[in-house]
């Protein structure tokens, strides 16, 4: 799709028409209102991401995918660190939500999150014991 | 941590390449051979294979741990 642009223009096109479509949406659902939000912020997105396609830099090349073993690394730990931080904002919120007797229920789901992506992770991830295993001594 | 000296630097300018060039040939990002040399960043094994490769050296030859230790 789209193979007829030059690869620096076909995500910020997909953008323009996800948002183009978006905006209709939302004329037609909320009013003139959705534009006035919509289209402005996909147009940002939009030209943000063709100058960032431009640059050379770390953050291009971790936005747009095209990394090397150095960024992929970058951007593992900077996911991580977000993760870390959104497990330590469910608990805090959480901690609040209690304190202020405010609804719960979301946190049925979001507290678990941290622990089960931890789990599955670990599990997704294990090192299978290969055949060339050795064993200690030999 | 280990830090590790490389001889990357030397080598490119030996043969007169540039960051850009070096980057090309090994298919990284030149910000990489930038990390790389000024030993921000510790390649992993098989972009150390590549670059000593590259370089037509040993990796031992072109990457060095500082707090190696001798007579062990």
């Amino acid at each position: 799709m789209m193979k007829f642009l030059p690869p620096r223009l076909r995500m910020p096109v997909q953008m323009l028409v996800v948002g183009g479509v978006g905006t209709v949406i939302g004329v037609i659902v909320w009013g003139w209102v959705a534009a006035v939000t919509i289209l402005p912020f996909t147009l940002i997105v939009a030209a943000w991401y063709y100058v960032l396609g431009g640059t050379d830099g770390d953050v291009a090349a971790m936005v747009l995918g095209r990394g090397d073993e150095r960024q992929a690394y970058r951007r593992l730990r900077m996911q991580a660190l977000m993760g870390q931080v959104m497990s330590v904002a469910v608990g805090v919120t959480f901690i609040v939500a209690v304190a202020t007797k405010t609804t719960l229920w979301p946190f049925a789901v979001l507290v678990p999150l941290p622990v089960l992506s931890l789990v599955v992770g670990g599990l997704i991830y294990r090192e299978h014991p290969g055949a060339g295993e050795q064993h200690a001594g030999h | 941590m280990t830090s590790v000296r490389n001889r990357v630097r030397e080598q490119r300018a030996q043969r007169g390449l540039s960051q850009a060039e070096l980057a090309a040939a090994l298919g990284v990002s030149r910000q990489t051979v930038i990390s790389i040399e000024n030993g921000r960043y510790l390649p992993s094994l098989p972009l150390a294979f590549r670059i000593a490769r590259f370089f037509d050296q040993e990796v031992d030859k072109m990457f060095d741990p500082d707090d190696e230790e001798t007579g062990t």
